[in-house]
């Protein structure tokens, strides 16, 4: 019998177009529509329970996972469909398919695990590329009903894709259509959606220059909030595409810690040659500074305690905490000469970080009796406090 | 077993009739359905007496799973199919907006969205509900807005909650005898092709009961409870709340969260609005329809010339309360069928809608607009023609009226001798004088260019140019 791995990719021919049913001994059922390789029909299905499936002409075994799986939504964060959580990174990256091949190695060695890529010839080798990294692709659709049908029947079996479409009038029609097709159950979301609340949108793809603005998203809706435009580092000609670095990572770490995803996008063009491409308009790597400073929040998320949530406590800064035992603080522009939290009584590890110079400065701190502790700053801009219970 | 596209499947299970220390209403029970790998999860509902239900509209031919889930062992875990077959005759699917300020079925006929108001109509004997659905049955309306919870004054045998005595209600529980009298009510209205325009709250409370000022978590449960079981009928709308801005409980923070957890609960996002209160020719408040939690706008105002105003919000305008026919000593209730009737016109003519509504206090029957029964007044024979005439007008795919092969002006309630149009050049417009009071259609001459029309000087005239 034909196995494969839970959450793995199984390719199998088929005698024509018609869709399968996948039938597994629980109950369960998934679907899927082949499509055209070389000469035949090809149907791509992966799994979602281990054992045996059956469906008309065959059987295949599921066997244990050797991954963490797709991505799912759990309220207002997203987790591995394994149960880890998941803290995405994105970049945007909307090159031709041969730049392809420039990018690749760029992306796998940065701190990104998203990738937002537009659909093309060439994103089928772009997704297994980056399923090879550990790399989610968030792909963008055309509102093209037909090339939504194609792009979902050749790429939901792969565990790493999410779906966005591109803005339009009403999602309905199309996330419906994905929902049917995608037997992963990949996220699905609009960018820019007139009303991102219906139940077929599993979280927010939102332009938004002031990310003070995702708490509000977040609360309104109860999804998970990504700002997958809020500009670029870079020297373009527009105001979008010329954020100076600072500005780039502040509102960053800002979304970040006021519990959204935020998406980098860099734009660098030299005006005396045309071969430099920017490099979220498929460009080979990143030229900026924030992407090499985003490495500091990539190690910050990674080791986020699971259950951390925005709260409100501290009205002046956001703040990611779990409540005792977890506090991660971001100031932005401001300027603070030190910052006092109400702890109970332990001992915690405490870290000053200068997101922007990239330095951390931990000290071990004792609380007594239900007290306040103050972290002196270094009265400069874009800091960060991290404070971590340890006994 | 099948269910016709957008009918109603329900699932029945026998669960726990008591929870110790806890409350059957709150048991955590969902179905899931699933069409190929599509999955639509509903809230079940507790229906009393130990039986559980979900209901579930499909609206995908072919065949549906479904897997239960709940902390109660009896209601986890069971799964089912069913086949989804095509619509019957008369079933065009639930209505959903479209382009901008319109209305369609999904199967996309059009809709005339020719509402009326009957708040209170099925908490009426049963005679008079029959009268009610009679009287319905030959009106031209295809909308009704009507309450789920009593007024301060009524003292009716059940309410949605358990308990019928103001101060001795179990807001935490709900009567399902109620809610199974109700959704009998909106069945009755689907099978007439009628749309429940449902009114979730009101300000005409003031504490009595203490349904206008229960705790937001008393709120939610509540409007979770009534989306699970009324969202799966095709024709219901969801009105969050009747003259919002008079009840001084609330604030607008929590009609947006309150909005927001309907959008949440409901699987299918039926029609949803919320009606606000005005002080007449004065004060004028209504909520902000931009917020995307909101499908249309559904407005008290006096003046259907205000529709070109509203329409800068992108959603259908629907005046759901423009001043009612009848003979009430409120200024509200004391219309002309003449005002009425041109209210209608103006309002339609700039592309909105105008809801229906009768006050006559001295009539067999009380008035219409709170207990349905009879219609007295001469407006819904001319509302019935307006209905035909702009049902005939030829549209564009976003339901606007297609302006290259339609001019419609209505005179109001002037009496013009002539008018001067200003038409487009080319192949000429055939004109029709339309009297919107005798509901005559007189064909006049073809013009085109500027042009000259001669009108015979009386009020409530409409000039319909076609080509």
């Amino acid at each position: 019998m034909t196995s494969v791995a839970r959450w793995d990719v199984l390719e199998l021919p088929v005698p024509g177009p018609a869709g399968v049913l996948f039938r597994h001994a629980s109950g369960a059922t998934a679907y899927a529509e082949p499509f055209q390789s070389g000469d035949g029909w090809v149907v791509r299905y992966s799994p979602s329970l281990e054992g045996v499936w059956s469906y008309d002409g065959g059987s295949l075994e599921c066997t244990p996972a050797t991954s963490r799986g797709p991505v799912r939504r759990a309220g207002t964060t997203l987790r591995w469909a394994d149960g880890t959580p998941y803290r995405p990174l994105t970049t945007a990256w909307f090159g031709d398919p041969q730049q392809w091949a420039a990018a690749r190695p760029a992306l796998a060695a940065s701190p990104f695990n998203r990738v937002r890529l537009r659909v093309s010839d060439g994103i089928e080798e772009q997704v297994r590329d980056l399923l090879a990294a550990d790399i989610v692709a968030d792909i963008v659709l055309p509102t093209d009903s037909s090339v939504v049908r194609a792009a979902v029947n050749r790429l939901a079996a792969y565990r790493n894709v999410t779906w966005c479409l591109e803005s339009a009038d009403k999602s309905r029609e199309l996330a419906e259509l994905i929902a049917e097709l995608d037997s992963s159950h990949h996220l699905i979301s609009m960018h820019e959606a007139t009303d991102p609340g219906p139940p077929w949108l599993t979280h927010l793809s939102v332009r938004l220059e002031n990310l003070r603005g995702v708490s509000a998203l977040r609360l309104a809706h109860d999804k998970p909030v990504f700002v997958d435009a809020c500009g670029h580092e870079g020297n373009g000609t527009t105001p979008d595409t010329s954020l100076r670095p600072e500005e780039m990572l502040t509102r960053i770490w800002e979304g970040t810690v006021r519990g959204a995803y935020v998406t980098h996008g860099e734009w660098y063009v030299d005006p005396s040659s045309v071969s430099l491409v920017p490099w979220s308009d498929g460009g080979s790597r990143p030229r900026g500074v924030v992407a090499q400073r985003l490495r500091l929040l990539r190690e910050v998320l990674d080791e986020l305690p699971d259950g951390v949530e925005p709260i409100d406590d501290y009205r002046d800064a956001p703040t990611l905490a779990v409540p005792g035992s977890y506090y991660l603080q971001y100031l932005g522009e401001h300027q603070f000469p030190d910052r006092t939290f109400s702890l109970p009584e332990g001992e915690y590890d405490v870290d000053v970080l200068d997101v922007w110079n990239h330095s951390v400065r931990r000290t071990r701190e004792s609380v007594a009796g239900a007290g306040t502790l103050t972290v002196r700053l270094p009265g400069t801009q874009y800091q960060a406090i991290q404070i971590r219970r340890t006994s | 077993m099948s269910i016709e596209k957008w009918g109603l499947h329900e699932l029945t299970l026998s669960g726990p009739a008591e929870l110790s220390g806890g409350n059957p209403f709150a048991l955590e029970f969902q179905v899931t359905y699933q069409f190929r790998n599509r999955m639509v999860t509903v809230d079940g509902f507790y229906d009393g007496d130990g039986t559980y239900r979900a209901r579930f509209s499909p609206d995908r031919e072919g065949e549906w799973s479904y897997i239960t889930s709940s902390s109660a062992p009896e209601l986890d875990g069971q799964r089912g199919s069913f086949v989804c077959t095509p619509p019957g005759p008369g079933n065009h699917g639930p209505v959903d907006v479209l382009g901008r300020h319109h209305f369609s079925y999904a199967d996309g006929t059009r809709y005339d969205c020719i509402g009326t108001t009957c708040y209170h109509w099925t908490y009426e004997s049963k005679e008079l509900q029959e009268l009610t659905l009679e009287s319905l049955r030959s009106a031209p309306f295809d909308k009704v807005r009507m309450c789920l919870l009593p007024t301060d004054g009524m003292r009716p045998e059940r309410t949605p909650f358990a308990g019928s005595t103001p101060g001795s209600v179990d807001v935490d529980r709900y009567d399902p005898v109620f809610f199974q009298e109700f959704e009998a009510r909106v069945a009755d209205l689907l099978a007439m092709g009628i749309q429940a325009d449902l009114i979730l709250f009101h300000p005409y409370d003031r504490g009595v009961w203490g349904f206008d000022r229960m705790t937001p978590a008393q709120d939610a449960a509540y409007l979770q409870y009534v989306v699970a079981r009324l969202a799966a009928y095709r024709n219901v709308w969801w009105s969050l709340s009747n003259e919002y801005d008079f009840n001084h409980e609330k604030t607008i923070a929590d009609w947006d969260r309150l909005l927001q957890l309907v959008q949440r609960y409901d699987p299918y996002q039926r029609l949803r609005s919320i009606h606000n209160g005005t002080k007449m020719y004065e004060v004028f408040t209504p909520y902000d329809f931009g917020k995307p939690w909101i499908t249309h706008q559904s407005v008290q105002h006096w003046d259907g010339a205000e529709v070109a105003a509203w329409r800068d919000c992108p959603k259908p305008v629907v005046i759901d309360e423009i001043g009612y026919e009848g003979n009430a000593g409120r200024r509200w209730g004391n219309l002309t069928a003449d005002e009425m009737v041109h209210r209608f016109w103006q309002g339609m003519s700039l592309g909105g809608y105008v809801g229906h509504g009768e006050s006559f206090v001295d009539r067999e029957t009380r008035a219409w607009i709170s207990i349905g029964g009879r219609l007295y007044g001469d407006s819904p024979e001319r509302i019935d023609f307006l209905r035909a005439v702009f049902a005939g007008l030829p549209r564009q795919s976003d339901g606007e009226v297609d302006a290259d092969r339609c001019v419609l002006h209505y005179l109001g309630d002037r009496q013009p001798s002539a008018v001067e149009l200003d038409l487009p050049d080319g192949s000429p417009f055939h004109f029709d004088l339309i009297d919107t009071r005798a509901m005559t259609i007189t064909p006049l001459a073809e013009y085109s260019g500027p042009s000259h029309i001669p009108l015979p000087a009386t009020p409530y005239l409409a000039l319909r140019g076609t080509r």
